[in-house]
């Protein structure tokens, strides 16, 4: 999500949704530039559980972080006869790449909470609004 | 040239036979897929508010806004309704009127019109596709 705020008052006056934002997103813009601010929340794979397939055909499941699965991937793709078809990913687990995971978390199931906070434009912190 | 793409047929369709009605895709047409999706809101009392995303498309975009005012929190009302907002014929004051959602080769604008008296809340939710209009 990419949310936009007055930066005279931190009041959020929109959104552009979504979790990986490209070039193309990143340069869409909310009214003025001059007098509004955005905060860009990337989300990055951190963990994935991946099916593996050894030499005897047995299948073993890994819990790995996104780190060590990259790695471990390298490593892999290095040795003779590497074979994609041993290995797959059962599953990749997503999280915002920002402070405040939870309330991303949170405005990426239901968007329009996002308008129940506002930004403290000096620490860029969302806070819930008063009243 | 050969003939060739990508289909995907619903189920109980043949995917070499059936019509294109009946596929779920199909790379021989066009597909309506979205550039932008987004939510904007603005809280007011009279007067007027001019909403606008630069979409950093190169071409103008076909988009669809659907509004909701803070009277009626539950209904998302497509934008505009030929100049009778629907907000209006539920006795609501907030308008966004025909006419006022503009989209250019550089932006969508929204002109959303508010009533003297109380404080308003209009949420917009919009959608550009990546399809000349």
């Amino acid at each position: 999500m990419i949310l936009f705020y007055d930066k005279k008052n931190g009041d959020i006056i929109g959104t552009v949704e979504g979790r990986v934002h490209d070039a193309r997103q990143l340069g869409a813009w909310i009214g003025d530039k001059e007098k509004v601010g955005r905060i860009v929340c990337q989300w990055m794979p951190v963990m994935v559980v991946v099916d593996v397939v050894d030499s005897k055909g047995t299948v073993h499941s890994i819990n790995a972080s996104w780190d060590e699965w990259q790695a471990w991937l390298e490593d892999e793709e290095k040795k003779p006869g590497s074979d994609r078809r041993k290995y797959k990913i059962q599953k990749t687990v997503w999280e915002p790449s920002v402070n405040q995971k939870e309330l991303f978390v949170a405005f990426d199931a239901q968007p329009t909470q996002v308008y129940e906070y506002r930004v403290n434009v000096p620490s860029l912190q969302l806070v819930l609004k008063s009243g | 040239m050969s003939d060739y793409g990508v289909k995907i047929a619903q189920p109980g369709y043949s995917i070499t036979t059936s019509d294109p009605r009946n596929l779920v895709f199909s790379s021989a047409f066009r597909t309506l897929n979205v550039a932008l999706t987004g939510t904007l809101q603005q809280t007011q009392n009279g007067g007027s508010y001019t909403f606008s995303v630069s979409h950093g498309l190169s071409f103008t975009p076909f988009a669809l806004v659907f509004h909701k005012t803070s009277a009626y929190p539950n209904q998302w009302v497509v934008s505009p309704v030929n100049g009778l907002s629907t907000a209006n014929l539920n006795g609501d004051q907030t308008e966004i009127t025909s006419g006022d959602i503009r989209m250019s080769s550089t932006q969508l604008q929204v002109i959303a019109r508010f009533a003297n008296g109380s404080s308003e809340t209009i949420t917009l939710r919009y959608y550009i596709f990546n399809i000349s209009v």
